[in-house]
């Protein structure tokens, strides 16, 4: 299945947040990250997340530090600041709402249909 | 083994290809390679050889002017801010570029106080006889050429002998320009003003080289370094010239009778700082305007082309001769002189691998029509030389003429056995280094012994 480049572009910020509260990580790591929790289906591009980390960066919802990894290499990492924390809380609050409406809306249960649908 | 020196190489032509099309700080790049060769040992672990897994890991970080596309829109005020403010980290290195940049504004300021010298002899730029405006423009380029000699000596360090032949030309030329009884007003001393900054501008440019100075590359670094100059200081005169009219409206605006100080002071101290700051940001700065300069001579080589070949066909069809006016030998040069430095500064920052394109056949093209040109003019001046003789600017002019010629034929031979695939582009490069000293020759004759031929007339 194929996210839609707009769905992408508007989930990838508070994505992002989540899974730096979560760990401090790196770029290459966000990416295999993001595909082992979508079960493989999700396959971020470095073009997109290198340019939004260093965006979340000038904002100072993040900040970056270097550490030497077990490879010897110096790795630049990510965490979350307050600024950030506050941001995701902010942006998580409005997922909820979409998520709640969605919900309202019969949600789970077209979703579940369609899944009968198929299988019968 | 080899093939991981091949790889190791591999990965320093890919971040080398990243850091000069991009506003790419070193800390970006060094993030980006972690990345590849994250990349990497997941393939090798999956079973991959060295090779393979370097091209797949490549190939998924996407073409570097696709992240760069990304990267740059994130970081356009980069561009802009790298300028004065590297997005160094570590406090160390930011130190290091603030003193650098009070470095810059102490050379500066000694270039504009060197300026000020003459006053002290009692020789001001407002002279009301007009002989102050002569010596100031004659010497112009003397206030700044020591400063940046002394510049390049602290960047290169170097050898003893190199350092007495720079001290050498300079003095020399510093003393004939002075000592020489000129004429006021004449020839001799408007050719020595003229030529004295490309005269110069070759003494940099052997400091520049430093103990180098006979080698191809960093002879066709300078080649490339002097565009870049160009076209800083261009851009920073651009911002003096408007700051310059504000502050003269203005002061007339109040009624205060402030030109005159304006134009010797801040005019002619920031005209004299300007080569300063231009030469500090094209050493340090060059991975930046490097965008720019191949780009400028892109746009302007079909245009420059478009002329040449409607002057071509006016002279043909029409049968105009082109010798009428007495200026336009010299109008030729400045025309020889702009074909031979775009084709230059194009060629220095060309992809020694790309091969012959469109491109290049434009560039060659141009070389011919500027050979066409120039072979009218100087059938059209050998008719009247025995007429006339030989004036100071007409010796002057021939002689570049025939230097210039003689270095596009030298080129457009080189270009034609290069497309031709009989020579290489490093043989052609080759060419032109041979070429300088010619014009290094040339120019110290016309600014120290052509005075004395005729007379300081």
């Amino acid at each position: 299945m194929r996210i839609d480049k707009e769905l992408t572009a508007a989930s990838v910020v508070p994505l992002l947040l989540l899974l730096l509260e979560q760990e401090e990580s790196y770029g290459y790591r966000i990416i295999k990250r993001i595909r082992e929790c979508s079960q493989g289906h999700w396959q971020w591009s470095e073009g997109m997340l290198y340019p939004v980390l260093h965006r979340l960066e000038q904002r100072k919802w993040i900040e970056s530090f270097w550490h030497m990894a077990e490879s010897g290499r110096r790795r630049k990492y990510y965490r979350l600041t307050a600024l950030g924390r506050k941001e995701l809380h902010r942006q998580l609050e409005q997922w909820r709402m979409i998520y709640g409406t969605l919900s309202q809306l019969g949600f789970e249960h077209q979703s579940q249909e369609k899944q009968d649908e198929r299988e019968e | 083994m080899g093939s991981d020196i091949d790889i190791e190489q591999e990965i320093t032509n890919w971040k080398q290809a990243l850091k000069e099309q991009a506003g790419l700080s070193a800390d970006d790049l060094q993030e980006l390679e972690d990345h590849l060769r994250d990349q990497m040992d997941e393939l090798e672990r999956g079973g991959l050889a060295k090779r393979e897994a370097l091209l797949i890991a490549m190939l998924r970080l996407g073409q570097p002017q696709n992240l760069i596309a990304e990267l740059s829109k994130v970081h356009s005020d980069r561009l802009w801010k790298q300028l004065f403010a590297p997005s160094h980290t570590t406090a160390q290195a930011a130190g290091h570029s603030r003193r650098e940049l009070v470095q810059v504004i102490l050379a500066a300021v000694l270039a504009a106080l060197l300026g000020k010298i003459p006053l002290l002899f009692g020789i001001s730029l407002s002279d009301p006889t007009g002989g102050g405006e002569e010596f100031y423009f004659r010497n112009l380029s003397l206030f700044v050429a020591p400063v940046l000699l002394c510049g390049f000596y602290f960047w290169r360090r170097f050898s003893t002998p190199l350092v007495a032949w720079l001290a050498g030309m300079l003095l020399i030329t510093a003393l004939t320009a002075n000592l020489y009884p000129f004429q006021p007003g004449s020839n001799t001393s408007g050719l020595v003003a003229l030529h004295m900054p490309l005269l110069l501008w070759l003494v940099i440019g052997v400091a520049y080289c430093g103990d180098d100075w006979r080698s191809t590359r960093a002879v066709w670094d300078f080649t490339r370094y002097s565009g870049e100059f160009f076209i800083y200081s261009v851009l920073i005169a651009a911002g003096g010239m408007v700051f310059m009219a504000l502050a003269t409206a203005f002061a007339e605006a109040l009624g205060i009778q402030a030109e005159n100080f304006l134009m010797e002071w801040v005019g002619f101290s920031g005209l004299l700082g300007v080569p300063i700051v231009a030469a500090y940001l094209a050493e340090k700065k060059r991975s930046l305007i490097a965008n720019m300069a191949p780009m400028l001579a892109k746009i302007f080589i079909p245009l420059f082309l478009l002329l040449m070949v409607a002057l071509i066909l006016t002279i043909t069809v029409l049968g105009q001769d082109l010798m009428q006016d007495r200026n336009t030998l010299i109008l030729i040069d400045i025309l020889l002189m702009l074909v031979v430095g775009m084709v230059l500064y194009d060629l220095s920052a060309r992809d020694e691998a790309a091969p012959f394109g469109p491109a290049d056949t434009l560039n060659l093209a141009l070389m011919l029509a500027a050979i066409i040109i120039d072979c009218y003019a100087l059938a059209g001046i050998a008719g009247r030389l025995g007429l006339y003789g030989f004036s100071p600017n007409k010796t002057a002019a021939l002689g570049e003429n025939i230097l210039l010629l003689a270095n596009l034929a030298g080129l457009a031979v080189g270009y034609i056995k290069y497309a031709l695939r009989q020579g290489s582009l490093q043989h052609l490069l080759s060419i032109q280094t041979r070429f300088w000293p010619f014009y290094l020759v040339w120019l110290a004759f016309v600014v120290w012994i052509m005075p004395l031929l005729y007379n300081f007339r």
